[in-house]
C-alpha cells in the first residue's frame, strides 16, 4: 500500500513543482507584455530604452516608465494579494464560494474609505490604508457575528450569508452617501469600479511592505490551513491551536483585502476564482493553492489590464469591469465542471 | 386604501393651482401636454441644466434639484459662479438631487409647471404629471441655444433670450474677423476629474455646453483624433494623450475646494506625468484652464467663453502647433 502510495505523493509534488516556474515564467511574460503594449504602438527598442536608459523629457519613455510599469506593479501586488486572501478564506471557512468581497471584507474597506472622506474630507495617502484595514476587519466581525448567532453557528452557509447581506447592505449605505454628496465623490468613481489607472505609485510605498508581509505570512501558513480545511477537530487533534491559526489568517486576508482596496478600490472575483483554476491543477493542498494562487492571480490581474488598456482605444476601460466580465462567466464554468 | 386616497386627494389638492390658468399645447420630448401660458411657479429637475438658464430668463423658478456639499449644505451648481445665485439668496427651494427627487417637497411648492431633462427617472416624471404639467426638455438633442429656446418660448420670456442671443452672434461675428480664418486654428477640449484618474474628451458638437456651442459658432477645427472619435465624448487614455495637441487646449476648474486651477493641473499631471512637456500646446502656454460657467448651458457662460476664447486667442500672439507629416 505504502509502495503504492509514494510514486503518487512524489509524482503530485512533481507535478507541482513543475508548475511553479512555469507560472513564474507566464507572470514575467505578461508583465512585459504589459509593459511593451498599450493604446499607443511603440517600438520595442523604445521600450527597451526607457528601461535601460530613461530620458524624462521623451513621452514615450514616460509612458513606459510611469504609465505602464507602476500600473503593472500595482496590478501584481493586488492580483496576487486577492487572490491569495480568497484561497485562505476558502480553506479556513470551507466554504468555495468565500473570497474578500463575498465575505464583506471589499466592501467595508470601500466603505470605511467613503466616510472617512465625507466626514474628513480627502483622507491623507498614508491613513487611507488604516482605514481600508479597520473597514474590513469591521466588515469581518460583523459578518462572523452574524453567523455566529445563527442557530448552527458560523456554518459556510451562513458565513456566505451574512456576508452578502452586509455587502449589500454596506454597497446601499455607500449609494446614499454618493448620493448625498454627488460632488464629493464624483471623484471616486473610477475608484469605486475598481481600476489601476491614476493610481499614487506613493501608495504603494505605504501599503506594499504590509502587503508583502501579509503575503509572506499567507504562504507560511498555508500548510496549517490544509489541515484546518479537513476541519477543526482533526486539526487541533493534529497539534494545530485553531483559535490562534484562524486570528493570524484573518490579519493576513485584512491586511490582504483591505491594501487592494486602498490600492485599486473594490476589484471582484479574482480571490473567488483563480483558487479555483488552482484547484484543477495543483488539488486541495494548500501549501500549494496558495502560492500558485498569489502567481496566478496577479498574472491574471496583469492580462486583464493589458486588454482594459488596449481593448477599445483610445478609450480605457475600467480594470474591474473586465475582471467582472471574465470572472462571472468564468465561475459559473467552473461550478458547471467540478458539478459534473 | 384610505392612504392611497388621502395621497390621490392631496395631489389634486396641489394640482389646483394650475387650474383656472390660460394654458396652452406644449409639445415636448415625453408628449404634448397643457401648459400654463405664462407659468408662476416653476420647478427645475436639475440645477445647472434647468435652474440656471430659467432663473437668467427670468422665469419664476419656486424649486429646484440641487447638490449637497461635504458639510451636508445644498447648492445649485454653478449657481454663485454663473449667476451669483444660491438658495440662500433666492426664493428658489431644495427638492433634492436630480436623481434622487424629493416628490413630496416638489409637491408642497404647488408648481404649476415642471422641467427635467433626460436625466430625470421617467416613473417619477409620471408621478410628477400628477402634480403640475412635467415637461422633459432633452438638452443633449437640442444644443444649449435650442434648449435655452425653448425655456424662453415656455416660460413666455422671449424677448430678453432672443435679444441676448442677437448680441451673442454679433459678438461672434466680430469675433471671427478678428480671427481671419478660425478654421486654421485647432482647439481641443478636455475636462479632468480632480482625482486625476480618469480624463474626457469633447468633439466640438459634444455636450459641454457653453464653450462647444462658442468653439462651433467660431468655426474652429478639431484634432484629427477628436474628430475620429465615434462618439461626441468620451474618457482618453493617458497615453494617447498627444494625439490631443492642438494650437489650443482647454480644461476646466470650478468653484469647489478640489476642483481648483491648481488641483486640476496637479491632476493632469498625475493621470499623465509629463503632459505639459509632451504637448506644445501647454509647453507654449496655449493650455488653458477656464472657469466653470464656460461648460454652464447659460447666456452668461455663452458671453464669458466668447470674452475668454477673444482675449486667449484673438487678443495675442500664439505659437501655431506644426503637426507632425
Amino acid at each position: 500500500m505504502n509502495q503504492m502510495r509514494a510514486p503518487a505523493i512524489v509524482s503530485h509534488k512533481l507535478r507541482a513543482w513543475s508548475g511553479v516556474p512555469a507560472l513564474l515564467l507566464a507572470l514575467l511574460a505578461v508583465f512585459l507584455l504589459h509593459i511593451a503594449v498599450g493604446a499607443k504602438p511603440l517600438p520595442i527598442q523604445t521600450v527597451i530604452e526607457a528601461l535601460t536608459g530613461f530620458d524624462s523629457t521623451n513621452f514615450d519613455h514616460v509612458i513606459i516608465r510611469n504609465l505602464r510599469l507602476p500600473r503593472a506593479v500595482h496590478a501584481i501586488v493586488v492580483g496576487a494579494s486577492l487572490s491569495l486572501a480568497g484561497a485562505l478564506m476558502q480553506g479556513v471557512t470551507r466554504n468555495p464560494l468565500a473570497d474578500p468581497s463575498l465575505l464583506g471584507l471589499t466592501s467595508g474597506a470601500a466603505f470605511a474609505v467613503m466616510v472617512s472622506t465625507a466626514l474628513f474630507g480627502a483622507a491623507s495617502l498614508a491613513l487611507i490604508p488604516w482605514i481600508a484595514m479597520a473597514g474590513a476587519l469591521g466588515a469581518a466581525a460583523i459578518v462572523y457575528l452574524i453567523a455566529r448567532l445563527v442557530p448552527g453557528g458560523a456554518t459556510p452557509l451562513s458565513l456566505t450569508l451574512a456576508g452578502a447581506a452586509i455587502s449589500a447592505f454596506l454597497g446601499a449605505v455607500i449609494s446614499v452617501i454618493h448620493l448625498l454628496n454627488q460632488d464629493t465623490f464624483e471623484n471616486l468613481r473610477v475608484w469605486l469600479t475598481g481600476g489601476l489607472a491614476g493610481r499614487d505609485i506613493a501608495l504603494l510605498a505605504y501599503v506594499g511592505p504590509w502587503m508583502a508581509l501579509a503575503l509572506l505570512a499567507g504562504i507560511v501558513l498555508a500548510a496549517r490551513v490544509t489541515l484546518l480545511a479537513m476541519g477543526d477537530e482533526v486539526a487541533q487533534g493534529l497539534g494545530i491551536r485553531t483559535g490562534l491559526l484562524k486570528a493570524q489568517l484573518l490579519a493576513v486576508v485584512v491586511v490582504l483585502s483591505a491594501g487592494s482596496v486602498a490600492l485599486a478600490g473594490p476589484l471582484g472575483f479574482i480571490g473567488l476564482v483563480i483558487p479555483h483554476v488552482v484547484r484543477l491543477y495543483v488539488g486541495s493542498d494548500y501549501r500549494w493553492i496558495v502560492p500558485y494562487a498569489a502567481l496566478a492571480g496577479a498574472a491574471y490581474l496583469v492580462s486583464v489590464d493589458i486588454v482594459a488598456r488596449i481593448a477599445i482605444p483610445p478609450r480605457e476601460i475600467s480594470t474591474g469591469i473586465i475582471t467582472a466580465m471574465i470572472g462571472a462567466p468564468l465561475f459559473v464554468h467552473l461550478v458547471r465542471r467540478r458539478t459534473r | 386604501m384610505s392612504r392611497v386616497f388621502i395621497l390621490v386627494a392631496a395631489l389634486t389638492a396641489m394640482a389646483l393651482p394650475a387650474l383656472g390658468q390660460d394654458t396652452r399645447s406644449y409639445t415636448a420630448a415625453n408628449g404634448t401636454f397643457e401648459i400654463p401660458v405664462t407659468p408662476q411657479r416653476i420647478v427645475a429637475l436639475n440645477d445647472q441644466i434647468v435652474a440656471l438658464p430659467l432663473y437668467e430668463l427670468g422665469a419664476p423658478v419656486v424649486g429646484s434639484a440641487g447638490r449637497t456639499d461635504a458639510d451636508g449644505n445644498h447648492f445649485l451648481r454653478g449657481g454663485m459662479d454663473t449667476l451669483g445665485i444660491d438658495y440662500a439668496n433666492t426664493g428658489i427651494e431644495y427638492v433634492g438631487g436630480f436623481n434622487g427627487l424629493d416628490v413630496e417637497a416638489i409637491a408642497a411648492l404647488q408648481p404649476d409647471l415642471i422641467i427635467g431633462g433626460p436625466y430625470t427617472d421617467p416613473g417619477v416624471a409620471e408621478q410628477l404629471q400628477k402634480i403640475a404639467p412635467t415637461l422633459l426638455i432633452n438638452n443633449n438633442e437640442l444644443g444649449i441655444i435650442e434648449t435655452m429656446r425653448a425655456f424662453a418660448d415656455i416660460t413666455g420670456k422671449t424677448g430678453n433670450f432672443e435679444a441676448r442671443l442677437q448680441r451673442y452672434r454679433d459678438n461672434v461675428a466680430r469675433l471671427r474677423d478678428y480671427l481671419g480664418d478660425p478654421e486654421d486654428i485647432s482647439v481641443g477640449l478636455t475636462f479632468m476629474f480632480p482625482e486625476g484618474a480618469e480624463m474626457w474628451v469633447y468633439k466640438h458638437s459634444g455636450n459641454l455646453g457653453a464653450i462647444a456651442q462658442v468653439v462651433t459658432d467660431l468655426g474652429f477645427r478639431e484634432p484629427a483624433a477628436i474628430t475620429a472619435l465615434s462618439t461626441n465624448e468620451t474618457n482618453y487614455s493617458a497615453e494617447l494623450i498627444q494625439d490631443l495637441d492642438a494650437d489650443f487646449i482647454f480644461g476646466f476648474y470650478r468653484q469647489q475646494p478640489d476642483a481648483t486651477p491648481a488641483n486640476i493641473r496637479a491632476a493632469y499631471e498625475k493621470f499623465a506625468p509629463g503632459w505639459c512637456q509632451a504637448l506644445t500646446a501647454c509647453r507654449n502656454g496655449q493650455f488653458i484652464l477656464l472657469p466653470g460657467p464656460t461648460f454652464g448651458p447659460t447666456m452668461a457662460g455663452l458671453d464669458l467663453a466668447l470674452e475668454l476664447i477673444e482675449s486667449n486667442i484673438a487678443a495675442r500672439p500664439f505659437t501655431p502647433f506644426a503637426e507632425a507629416e
